[in-house]
């Protein structure tokens, strides 16, 4: 099916269309917002905005780029925009303890890593964190990267590289006050 | 079997895949010192947990959630683009009927204009009321 008459279908609402596009680009979607906003619930409920505004802004997509480039660029956007707007409630929450990823392992212990990496995620400047973000959790290449955040490629490097040495010593910083034990 | 000095500066380089698939090297000194254990035991558990994150799959009820608030939207949205449509076509009929009452108004009142202009056949016989005389003065003289 055509980019165009796919569009086509999702603005007259049809319903298959719909739900391929959602099913194609959830998991997307939810992992942009996840790397950002580090809390579950929180990147759950930006996804669905993320949808509902690509729906609202679908006579503005020109084609141009993949239906999943554009998707993250919202995502992205709606991303920033919820930590700017909630900057004080996340200063002082608490992680969440639901969805932790091993289940098996110590509680405490992955509270701990997750308030880590969201602490050293947030330290991060804004440009940093985005290309940090698109690399790693999205797996992106630079052209890809390149054509989401409309930098070069050596501008990414460059920013990739920093943002990985600020994040490795944020995360040095973080544990030298909690020091764990742990093997393979 | 590398040292500590080693291990450190491969702390150091290495990118965030390397901590979470390390060499048979980097395991084997990480398991056997203590001391180097302690300190990087968090960054490992670190990336370890980033690894999980980027693997993250939105839950189904989410996924429900998010079609069934598009489908209302986008019926919200033919909703309010046909509402225009409706509303001028109402609003032209409008204009349009009370242009003609106007215009029929205005037509009607140069037509009268233009017949009271002619002459008027009583105008004559009515001319000799002017002024001061009673026309029924004659009857009581």
């Amino acid at each position: 099916m055509s980019r165009n008459i796919f569009i086509e279908q999702l603005q007259r609402g049809d319903k298959e269309a719909l739900s391929v596009f959602v099913n194609e680009n959830q998991n997307l979607v939810y992992r942009t917002c996840l790397a950002y906003v580090q809390n579950e619930h929180d990147a759950a409920d930006l996804a669905q905005n993320v949808f509902l505004k690509a729906l609202e802004k679908l006579e503005q997509y020109k084609g141009d780029s993949k239906i999943s480039t554009w998707l993250t660029r919202i995502a992205i956007n709606l991303s920033i925009n919820f930590l700017r707007d909630n900057k004080k409630r996340l200063s002082h929450s608490d992680v969440d303890e639901v969805s932790i990823p091993d289940k098996s392992k110590n509680i405490e212990e992955t509270k701990q890593t997750k308030k880590a990496v969201r602490k050293a995620i947030f330290s991060l400047p804004e440009k940093q964190r985005k290309v940090f973000i698109l690399h790693f959790y999205l797996e992106l290449s630079y052209k890809e990267i390149s054509e989401i955040t409309d930098m070069s490629i050596s501008s990414i490097e460059s920013l990739l590289f920093r943002a990985r040495k600020k994040l490795k010593d944020n995360l040095q910083t973080f544990y030298k006050e909690n020091i764990l034990s742990t093997s393979f | 079997m590398m040292n500590c000095t080693e291990f450190k500066i491969w702390i150091e380089s290495a990118k965030e895949n390397e901590f979470i698939h390390p060499g048979t090297e980097i395991e084997q000194h990480f398991n056997n010192c203590e001391k180097c254990n302690k300190e990087y035991a968090g960054l490992f558990k670190a990336y370890t947990f980033m690894d999980a994150q980027r693997s993250a799959t939105l839950p189904e009820f989410n996924s429900n959630l998010i079609l069934n608030k598009l489908e209302e939207q986008s019926i919200s949205n033919r909703q309010l683009k046909t509402r225009p449509i409706w509303l001028i076509s109402r609003i032209a009929a409008v204009v349009i009927i009370s242009a003609g009452i106007v215009a029929g108004i205005i037509v009607g009142n140069i037509l009268n204009n233009n017949s009271n202009s002619n002459e008027n056949p009583w105008s004559a016989e009515f001319s000799s009321l002017n002024g001061d005389q009673d026309y029924y003065s004659y009857l009581f003289d």
